[in-house]
């Protein structure tokens, strides 16, 4: 069949693919379902864009695309790419402006029903203490230049060295919260600026924090492993490395323009600007993106910190009443270079995942041995009215996508459709009515992030779960919610 | 000749039609203004010059709009008139001049929304019929 003028054939149930035409490197594959795909019809430019990126020099095996897939720059959200590390290009199109934007789940030894009529203070006290909405600042003091890099070199230890969480939370952590040779000397004035006061801020748009319950358990032993029970009342993050990292992606974009024109790749869309990883400007953009997704991870770990301290004061709980720990952080914009099989041999590569999580296997000496038997927690939130899944990676991850899976429910509906639809509307008592508390910045962002502007993310989960790229391991709903 | 909003699902998109390369840039920068404040609340008693090299006018585009959102989300100073959009040839590169007026942010000012870049999504600044047209998408 086509779609938009492009050929794509139906795989198996869960997987579609593009054959390469015209320039393509590698076909496309899409994961995603009959029915999602009739629903949506990919109508925007996602499509072209799982199109484009097989067009990128090096790029190992398939264009890849998760079932959350939209509308992105240069990649589509949901778009996986890994490029030879020799030979390959890196694109901050395939990471995109939030370097290291990523989720994580805390969890407490809560049970909902004995907390419930707590829950209206505690995020009030939350939304008091996270800095939230626009320009968000000030969480903890400002920081100097000097300690801002020593940030971005140390990501989440830097936290933890000033008293911000404890050493069980990098072991916690994709890559413990630090990615190696991050070297600030590649970060501009400009972007150590923006990050001056935004250390453990959460900003605006669809990030998030949200007090959880859990509701279903689908995999018992899994769900042991990562310390879930039903009824439990578990902490989501959702953040990344806010102004610091727009503007690394922005200084590095302009360079990559001229590179690509430098060593004349020709790629059908300028924001897919990229150079050779050996290059210079290749490797001072992946440098500089590790600065970033390290800030990331050191905003995500002080926010944790600031709300397992929010919660011991209104509960008046000790740290072993409230058995209060990280599960797992997970980046879902980033690239990292890693290892992967292809073609029979273990190859290095430089994977993008763009709106997309990593997914690693049972067995993967690159999670918290204590996961090694269930495989890596894989975190999906959905909207802030209905659920939000937690998955653990597969061996069959490893094998087709690179070990990745999805990151999210992706929006269906513009914020300025969303907030047509809620004219007339009262969203927080409707939300409200469903047994979820509300607290935004401002009620623009309410209207905007109402649930039904985004996909059902069980349907997205389900596919995955269905591919085996994924298994499901138990599903949240959210008590209460706070908005940038 | 003007610009408009456009619809998109994840960020906003603007379209964008005028009788000069100044004035294009012109009408983007109050698209950005009424994407960010309401310019009415903003009183001009400040001013700033903004000058910058740019190798294309995308990229001098996305660096004038770039910088406008500088000031705001860092220098905390917000801005509702733009003036003497200035563009001329220097070597093989492209100077860019411009003033900026208005005042440092304080709870008067209406803050709609943070956006984390200009994109150069679709960006063409193309020439026809007499008039120049672009579109600009804002990632939020």
């Amino acid at each position: 069949m086509k779609i938009r003028g492009i050929e794509i054939e139906k795989i198996s149930d869960q997987l579609w693919e593009i054959p390469p035409v015209d320039g393509m490197r590698v076909p496309g594959r899409i994961y995603i379902s009959q029915d999602m795909l009739e629903k949506t019809g990919l109508a925007d430019e996602s499509l072209k864009q799982v199109v484009n990126v097989a067009h990128l020099p090096g790029i190992q095996k398939y264009s890849l695309a998760m079932p959350d897939i939209h509308w992105g720059y240069g990649f589509p959200i949901g778009g996986v790419a890994a490029t030879d590390f020799e030979n390959g290009v890196i694109s901050p199109g395939g990471v995109g402006y939030d370097i290291n934007c990523g989720v994580r789940l805390a969890r407490t030894s809560l049970e909902y029903t004995v907390v419930e009529n707590r829950i209206s203070k505690l995020i009030e006290n939350l939304f008091h203490n996270i800095p939230t909405g626009i320009g968000s600042s000030g969480a903890i003091k400002k920081l100097s230049a000097k300690e801002i890099k020593n940030i971005l070199v140390k990501g989440s230890k830097w936290a933890v060295e000033n008293g911000y969480g404890t050493d069980e939370d990098i072991e916690s952590t994709e890559e413990n919260g630090q990615l190696q040779n991050a070297d600030p000397s590649v970060v501009s004035e400009r972007a150590i600026e923006r990050g001056m006061d935004q250390a453990g801020t959460l900003g605006s748009g669809n990030h998030f924090l949200e007090i959880e319950v859990v509701d279903k358990i689908y995999d018992e032993d899994k769900a042991k492993a990562f310390g879930l029970f039903k009824g439990q009342i578990v902490i989501q993050i959702h953040t990344g490395s806010r102004g610091l990292g727009y503007q690394v992606c922005e200084d590095y974009l302009k360079i990559l323009i001229k590179a690509e024109q430098k060593y004349g790749f020709n790629l059908p869309d300028k924001q897919l600007a990229c150079a050779p990883i050996q290059s210079k400007e290749g490797h001072d953009y992946l440098t500089a993106m590790k600065c970033a997704a390290n800030f990331a991870w050191n905003n995500r770990q002080v926010i944790m910190n600031l709300t397992k301290r929010t919660l011991q004061q209104t509960l008046g709980m000790s740290d072993s009443d409230l058995g209060f720990g990280l599960i797992y952080d997970v980046a879902h914009n980033i690239a990292k270079i890693e290892k992967h099989e292809i073609n029979g041999e273990l190859k290095k590569v430089c994977v993008h995942r763009k709106g997309a999580t990593r997914a690693f296997a049972p067995g993967s000496l690159f999670i918290p041995e204590k996961y090694r038997t269930a495989g890596q927690p894989v975190l999906i939130p959905g909207d802030m009215g209905r659920y939000s899944f937690i998955a653990a990676g597969t061996s069959k991850a490893m094998e087709e996508t690179f070990g990745s899976a999805c990151h999210g429910a992706g929006r269906v509906q513009s914020r300025h459709k969303a907030l047509a639809a809620a004219k007339g509307k009262n969203l927080v008592k409707e939300l409200n009515e469903k047994g979820i508390l509300i607290h935004a910045a401002g009620y623009k962002t309410i209207a905007e992030e109402m649930p039904h502007a985004y996909k059902d993310v069980s349907e997205v989960v389900d596919v995955m779960n269905n591919a085996g790229i994924i298994v499901k391991v138990a599903k949240m709903r959210p008590i209460a919610v706070i908005k940038g | 000749m003007g610009y408009k909003f456009i619809d998109h699902t994840a960020d906003i998109a603007v379209e964008i039609q005028a009788h000069s390369l100044a004035e294009l840039f012109q009408f983007a920068s109050a698209a950005l203004i009424e994407s960010l404040t309401n310019p009415h609340t903003v009183l001009a008693v400040e001013k700033k010059t903004i000058i910058f090299f740019a190798d294309s006018y995308e990229e001098a585009l996305v660096s004038f709009l770039s910088e406008l959102n500088y000031f705001l989300t860092v220098k905390k100073w917000v801005f509702s008139h733009i003036e003497n959009i200035c563009m001329e040839q220097e070597d093989s590169k492209i100077k860019f001049s411009a003033i900026v007026k208005g005042e440092n942010l304080s709870v008067d000012h209406e803050l709609k929304l943070e956006i984390k870049a200009i994109t150069y999504h679709q960006m063409e600044i193309k020439f026809k019929k007499e008039y120049y047209t672009t579109r600009i998408v804002f990632d939020i």
